[in-house]
């Protein structure tokens, strides 16, 4: 499970700011070079949408010349138990999480899990393996409606690179933990199991990523803090404890706490500063969390 | 229901509010994939007692926020070196070196300044008792910084993206293929770095948490800027965005070649 080359996760990134367009990179742009840029971008996207509609071989090899790869690399692409339906891969439910992701236990590394490049090597080979649904069109590119045809495959081209690991040109290190299905399953379920061996025997796997599985907005913004913030946010402990603080959350039911969790979340962490949450009694940190609940 | 404060040593000081004369310094380094750790507690028999006897406990918390991983690690004394989880960090490690309370026990009173009250002060585990500074495998530079090539920059141009992603402040420098290849050369970092201290002030006024000190790297940005005297970006006709980048990464002149009698 070693660490990707800084080469290959560098031909990804610039496969992704080469295939779309970003306008805040370009304000400066004469107008004439713009229209020209737009034009190659345009062509590049028309590339990509026809490899994805030819199918599952025109699309790895067009995807394996980008990265400048064969197969699948330096990746040792974790095997699948089960075949996912279309609906299933772009929605997919806890039990499609956990019994995706239960067949890559201590198979992927958190170092590698982080890179939207490793990701987008493994969905290429399970699409090669015929793992993931064959209208990859679908799958892939389809989202909501767009009026001109340069909006519609700009639009299918970010689809395609969230859906295949993460768009983290744009949208940085949170991408590949927020934005395609198979990735954000994989955190999910490590985050889960972290909290859950951290929680005293009083939670388990599946009860912590039921919770983290509640909401998707929600599941952003916690993995949003530990990012952004320099406080004890990714302690173990203190998911643990935030967990059992809402036991009741279900998905999309906006009455069980969603945006209390993170304020709770919040709390705990800035506890972090004058208490080490690896060494605080578990029932004293609980107790905490309770108490932060029922004021948030 | 919330948790007590208790008296904390901080790295660097000579004396504390909390403590009468007690005095705590720590250095982390980063060396391969380990963390070295060296921590000393001077001026307080007391609490070196307590190391002693096992109710205080020598460790680090380390933490690698691009895969959302934190943890506190016990460390087998005052000076030692701890193996890294490689497989579990991202690129950016960070380490904060203290001591931590591990089973209960009072404080005597002649120990503590008298903001205390005069009184013995029960601490609880859990309790940081001494807590050192953040230190980075990365320095402030490093981590601002990221080059990548644009194949269609003519020879020698340089070109800085805004940064993606608002999580962390970095900076794509896109550099032509000639320069690209040589992104070691100082020269090319420094006219990276002053670029990129021109376009800090957009990132600060886009972030409402810049001001406040909760975004990390732009609050340790500006206390180094403050404790070098240099103006800040909000003070917008004197910041300087050369002054600001040396400041971080002086500019080291060349020798002077002697020229022949």
């Amino acid at each position: 499970m070693s660490d990707l080359p800084p080469g290959l996760i560098q031909r990804h990134q610039k496969w992704q700011a080469d295939t779309i367009f970003e306008v805040k990179r370009h304000k400066r742009t004469p107008k004439r070079e713009l229209r020209q840029l737009r034009s190659q971008i345009t062509d590049r996207q028309r590339e990509l949408i026809r490899s994805v509609e030819r199918g599952g071989e025109a699309l790895t090899g067009y995807m394996q010349s980008k990265l400048g790869i064969e197969d699948s690399g330096p990746v040792t692409v974790p095997s699948l138990s089960r075949i996912m339906t279309l609906e299933e891969f772009r929605n997919p439910t806890f039990q499609i999480e956990q019994a995706l992701t239960e067949s890559m236990a201590g198979k992927v590394s958190r170092s590698q899990a982080r890179h939207p490049v490793f990701w987008c090597i493994c969905i290429l080979q399970w699409i090669k393996a015929g793992m993931l649904p064959p209208n990859l069109y679908e799958a892939l590119l389809v989202g909501q409606g767009q009026k001109t045809e340069q909006a519609l495959l700009e639009h299918q081209t970010r689809n395609f690179i969230r859906r295949t690991g993460g768009i983290d040109v744009v949208r940085s290190r949170i991408s590949v933990i927020s934005d395609c299905p198979v990735s954000r399953a994989w955190w999910r379920r490590t985050i889960a199991t972290e909290a859950a061996n951290a929680s005293n025997g009083e939670i388990d796997v599946d009860h912590a990523h039921q919770v983290l599985h509640a909401s998707d907005k929600m599941w952003e913004e916690f993995a949003l803090d530990a990012l952004r913030r320099l406080t004890s946010a990714s302690h173990p402990r203190l998911r643990a404890a935030v967990i059992c603080a809402f036991p009741e959350a279900k998905r999309d039911d906006k009455t069980t706490g969603q945006p209390q969790l993170r304020a709770v979340a919040r709390e705990l962490g800035r506890l972090g500063s004058t208490t080490s949450l690896q060494h605080i009694p578990w029932q004293e940190l609980r107790d905490l969390a309770n108490a932060a609940a029922a004021r948030s | 229901m919330t948790r007590s404060k208790y008296p904390m040593l901080r790295a660097g000081d000579d004396a504390t509010l909390d403590w009468r004369d007690a005095a705590y310094r720590a250095s982390v380094t980063f060396v391969g994939d380990d963390v070295r750790v060296s921590q000393e507690i001077s001026g307080s028999s007391h609490l070196n007692q307590r190391i002693q006897d096992g109710s205080a406990r020598w460790v680090v918390e380390l933490r690698s926020p691009s895969t959302l991983y934190a943890e506190v690690c016990n460390l087998d004394g005052a000076v030692a070196t701890l193996p890294l989880r490689t497989n579990e960090l991202g690129d950016v490690v960070f380490a904060i070196p203290g001591l931590v309370c591990e089973t209960a026990f009072e404080i005597e009173p002649e120990a503590l300044s008298p903001v205390w009250g005069g009184a013995a002060v029960a601490v609880a585990p859990g309790a940081w008792l001494a807590r050192g500074s953040i230190y980075s495998n990365r320095n402030r530079v490093q981590s601002l910084i990221e080059f990548a090539l644009d194949e269609h920059l003519a020879p020698g141009a340089m070109q800085i993206a805004d940064p993606h992603g608002d999580d962390d402040i970095r900076f794509t420098v896109f550099l032509a293929p000639d320069l690209y290849s040589q992104t070691a050369d100082r020269a090319i970092r420094h006219a990276a770095l002053v670029g990129v201290f021109a376009r800090i002030h957009r990132v600060a006024a886009g972030n409402p948490e810049a001001g406040t000190g909760a975004h990390r790297q732009l609050a340790a940005i500006r206390s180094r800027l403050e404790e070098h005297n240099v103006a800040l970006w909000d003070a917008e006709a004197d910041y300087d965005p050369a002054r600001a980048a040396t400041c971080f990464e002086p500019i080291a002149a060349l020798p002077q070649v002697e020229e022949p009698q």
